[in-house]
C-alpha cells in the first residue's frame, strides 16, 4: 500500500472536510427525504385496497382504480360471478368521492357503502362502532381531530347529515380521507337499485387468482377484473403519475443543490493543493496518478456525505413512524442505490473542473514563487 | 568512479518566452555541463535566466533550441509523455521554500516519491526512514513539515530529492529562506553527498558565501555564461561588472577599480 494522499488532504484539515461533508449530506438528504416522502405518499393512496382482504376485483367495464372516478356494474354479474369454478365468496360496495362536511369545513372523502360485517369495511377502528344503523357514519379520526368532532356529532355528505358513530385510524392520505356508511343507505340516498360498484373477489384455496380472473374475464364480458395487485398499482399510478413532475423538479433541484455542493467542495480542495499538485508534477508524478487522488477525495466526501444522509433519512423515518404524524418515508434499496450513484456520479462530474486545471498546471512553475 | 564523465550536457540552449513583440529572450545559446560528483554552482544577476536553465536541464521546460542529454539519452528529443518517469528517476529537485506536502510527514514526503517509483509498503517506510537518518532526521520522522525548522525541512527536501536514487540534484536557491549558518550545513551536506554518492550538484544562488563549496562557478548573465574571471566588482554600489564593459575605471594605490558608472566613479573620487 502507498501513501493514500487522498485521505490525508481531507484529514489535514478537519474542519473543511467536516463543513462540506456536510454540505454534501444535507444535500443528498434533501432528494432522499423529498423522494421517500412522495414514494410514502404515494404507497399509502392505496390504502383501501392494501389493507382490504380480497384477491380479484370485479369494477365497471374499463374502470382500473377508485380515484377519480365511478364505477357501476348490475347486481346480477356478481350472482354470475358467484358461480365461477373456484370463486369462493365474493362481497360488493358502492363508492363515490364526495366532500365530507361540518359546518365550514369539507374534505374530499371516499364515500364506501358496505355490508355489515362483510369485507370492504373498515380494518382498523379507534372508537366507537363499526356496526352502523342507519343514518350513522364512521370517519377518520385525524379529520375528525381537526374538524373538532366527536361521536354522535353529525356530518353532511350527499346533501344529508349523518351521525358520527366510530372513528377509524389510518385512512387518511394526501389526496382524501374514508368515510363509511351502510350499503343500503348509500343505495338509498343516491337512488340506485341493483347496481354494485365493486366486487371483491376470495378464490378457493388450490385455486390460483390469475386462472379464475382468467375463467371471470371469459365468461363475464360486461366488466372488468384485476388482480388486488394490478388495482393497488393502477390507482397509485394515478396520484404518481399527477405528481411526476413535481417531483422531477424537486430531484432536479436536490441535484443541483447536491451538485453545488460538491463541486464547491471538491473544487476548493484541489485549489488549496494547486502548489502541491504542481510540486508532484515536477517530481515526477503523473496527470493520472494526479487525478486518481482529486477523485479519491471526491469520492471520500461523497461516500461520507451519502452515508450520513442515509442514517438521518432512516431516524428520520424511525422519529414520524413513533411520532403520530401521517407522514410516510418510503426508502427502499432500489431508491438508496439509485441515488448513491447519483451521488457518486456529482462526485465525478465535480472532478472534472479541478481535473482540467491539474492538466494545465505547468510543473515548471514550481520554482516560480 | 569516473569523475569526468559527464552526466549532464547541454548545447546551445535558447529559450524565448513569448513570441514577437512581447518576446522575452531568457537564454541565449548556453553550453552546459556537470560530471559526476562535480558540484556547480551558478550565479547571475536577477532575471538573468538561472531559473529557467535549471527548468530545462531539469525536464521542466523545452528550451526553444538546443539540446540537453542526460547520460546517453537525449531529452529535448523526447516527447512529452516520457519527461515524468525521466524526472522521477534521474533527476532531484530542491527548492528555495522547500515544497513539502504539508499534510504528510517527514517520511511519508519521501515515502510518497518512492511510491511513484513503484517501492511501496515497507519498503518504501523503511528507505524513507533510512535516508532522513542519515540526514539527521532520525528523530522527526513523524512531525509534518509545519513542526520542523527551515534547515530540517530543506534536508527533508533533500532526501526526498535522493529518494529514487537519481544522478543529478537542480538546487535553486537552496539556501535563500534559511540563515547562513544553516544554509553552510545544506550546502554541506548537498557537496558530501556528490563526493561520497557520485551525485551531479547543480546549485543556482545569489549567496557568495557558499562558493567556498563549489567545484565550479559559472556567471550567468543576460542569457549566457560569462568568464567569472573577467567579472569585477564595484567598489560603490557593489555591483558585478565585466571588466571590459565597465564605464570607467580609476587607479587607486595601484589597483585598478572597475565602476559600473561614471556616477560610482565620481563618488569614489570624491571620498579619496
Ligand atoms: N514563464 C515565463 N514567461 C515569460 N517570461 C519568463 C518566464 N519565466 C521567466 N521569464 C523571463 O525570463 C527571464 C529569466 O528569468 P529567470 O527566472 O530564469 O531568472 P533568474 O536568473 O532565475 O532570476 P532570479 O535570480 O530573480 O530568480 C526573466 O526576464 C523573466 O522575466
Ligand atoms: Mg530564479
Amino acid at each position: 500500500m502507498g501513501i493514500a494522499l487522498a485521505w490525508r488532504n481531507l484529514s489535514e484539515n478537519r474542519t473543511r472536510f467536516i463543513i462540506s461533508v456536510g454540505g454534501i449530506a444535507l444535500a443528498i438528504l434533501l432528494v432522499l427525504s423529498l423522494d421517500g416522502i412522495v414514494a410514502g405518499s404515494i404507497r399509502q393512496v392505496s390504502v383501501y385496497i392494501d389493507e382490504t382482504p380480497f384477491d380479484l376485483v370485479v369494477s365497471q367495464k374499463g374502470v382500473k382504480n377508485l380515484h377519480m372516478t365511478t364505477s357501476f356494474f348490475d347486481a346480477d354479474l356478481v350472482d354470475k360471478v358467484r358461480r365461477i369454478d373456484g370463486v369462493k365468496k365474493v362481497t360488493t360496495i358502492l363508492y363515490t368521492t364526495d366532500y365530507l362536511v361540518s359546518g365550514d369545513n369539507r374534505s374530499v372523502a371516499y364515500i364506501i357503502g358496505y355490508e355489515q360485517g362483510k369485507t370492504g369495511g373498515p380494518w382498523m377502528m379507534d372508537k366507537g362502532t363499526e356496526k352502523l344503523r342507519s343514518g350513522e357514519i364512521i370517519i377518520d379520526r385525524d379529520i375528525a381531530a381537526k374538524d373538532k368532532l366527536l361521536l354522535g356529532d353529525r356530518v353532511t355528505i350527499f346533501g344529508r347529515d349523518f351521525k358520527i358513530a366510530g372513528f377509524t385510524k389510518g385512512t387518511v392520505t394526501i389526496v382524501n380521507s374514508i368515510a363509511y356508511i351502510r350499503f343500503d343507505d348509500f343505495e338509498r340516498l343516491r337512488g340506485l337499485r341493483s347496481v354494485v360498484s365493486y366486487a371483491f373477489v376470495d378464490t378457493k384455496t388450490g385455486n390460483s387468482p390469475d386462472a379464475v380472473m382468467g375463467k371471470i374475464k371469459k365468461d363475464i364480458t360486461q366488466v372488468s377484473v384485476q388482480t388486488k395487485k394490478e388495482f393497488a398499482d393502477s390507482e397509485r399510478k394515478v396520484v404518481s403519475d399527477m405528481s411526476a413532475d413535481i417531483m422531477k423538479i424537486m430531484n432536479l433541484i436536490g441535484f443541483l443543490i447536491g451538485m453545488a455542493a460538491l463541486g464547491l467542495t471538491v473544487y476548493t480542495a484541489t485549489l488549496a493543493k494547486v502548489r502541491e499538485y504542481g510540486i508532484l508534477k515536477a517530481v515526477g508524478s503523473r496527470n493520472t496518478w494526479l487525478f486518481r487522488v482529486v477523485f479519491e477525495q471526491a469520492a471520500i466526501s461523497t461516500l461520507a456525505g451519502t452515508a450520513i444522509a442515509f442514517t438521518l433519512v432512516l431516524l428520520l423515518k424511525a422519529g414520524l413512524a413513533l411520532s403520530s404524524s401521517n407522514i410516510l418515508i418510503v426508502v427502499g434499496w432500489d431508491s438508496f442505490l439509485r441515488i448513491a450513484a447519483i451521488s457518486m456520479m456529482i462526485g465525478v462530474m465535480a472532478s472534472a473542473i479541478p481535473i482540467i486545471k491539474i492538466l494545465r498546471l505547468d510543473p515548471a512553475d514550481v520554482f516560480r514563487r | 568512479m569516473n569523475m569526468n564523465e559527464k552526466v549532464i550536457d547541454a548545447r546551445g540552449l535558447v529559450k524565448t518566452f513569448g513570441e514577437d513583440a512581447t518576446a522575452v529572450p531568457a537564454l541565449r545559446g548556453v553550453d552546459f555541463s556537470v560530471s559526476r560528483g562535480e558540484v556547480v554552482l551558478i550565479m547571475g544577476p536577477s532575471g538573468s535566466g538561472k531559473t529557467t536553465l535549471l527548468s530545462v536541464i531539469g525536464a521542466l521546460l523545452k528550451p526553444t533550441s538546443g539540446t540537453v542529454t542526460l547520460g546517453v539519452t537525449e531529452l529535448t528529443a523526447l516527447s512529452e509523455r516520457d519527461l515524468p518517469d525521466i524526472r522521477l528517476a534521474h533527476l532531484g529537485f530542491i527548492f528555495q521554500d522547500f515544497n513539502l506536502l504539508s499534510a504528510l510527514t517527514a517520511r511519508e514526503n519521501v515515502e510518497l516519491v518512492l511510491n511513484l517509483a513503484g517501492v511501496k509498503g515497507e519498503e518504501g517506510r523503511r528507505k524513507a526512514s533510512e535516508l532522513l537518518k542519515d540526514l539527521g532526521l532520525g528523530h522527526r520522522l513523524d512531525f509534518r513539515p509545519d513542526k520542523l525548522s527551515g534547515g530540517e525541512k530543506q534536508r527533508v527536501a533533500i532526501a526526498r530529492a535522493l529518494a529514487n536514487e537519481p544522478e543529478v540534484l537542480l538546487c535553486d536557491e537552496p539556501t535563500a529562506n534559511l540563515d547562513s549558518k544553516i544554509g553552510h550545513d545544506i550546502v554541506r551536506r548537498l557537496r558530501e553527498i556528490a563526493k561520497d554518492k557520485g551525485k551531479s550538484v547543480v546549485i543556482v544562488s545569489h549567496d557568495t558565501r557558499i562558493k567556498e563549496h563549489a567545484d565550479r562557478i559559472l556567471w550567468l548573465e543576460d542569457g549566457k555564461f560569462s568568464e567569472m574571471s573577467a567579472m569585477v566588482t564595484d567598489p560603490v554600489c557593489g555591483m558585478s561588472i565585466e571588466k571590459d564593459k565597465a564605464a570607467a575605471t580609476l587607479v587607486d594605490s595601484g589597483k585598478t577599480l572597475y565602476f559600473c558608472s561614471k556616477g560610482c566613479a565620481k563618488e569614489y573620487q570624491g571620498k579619496l
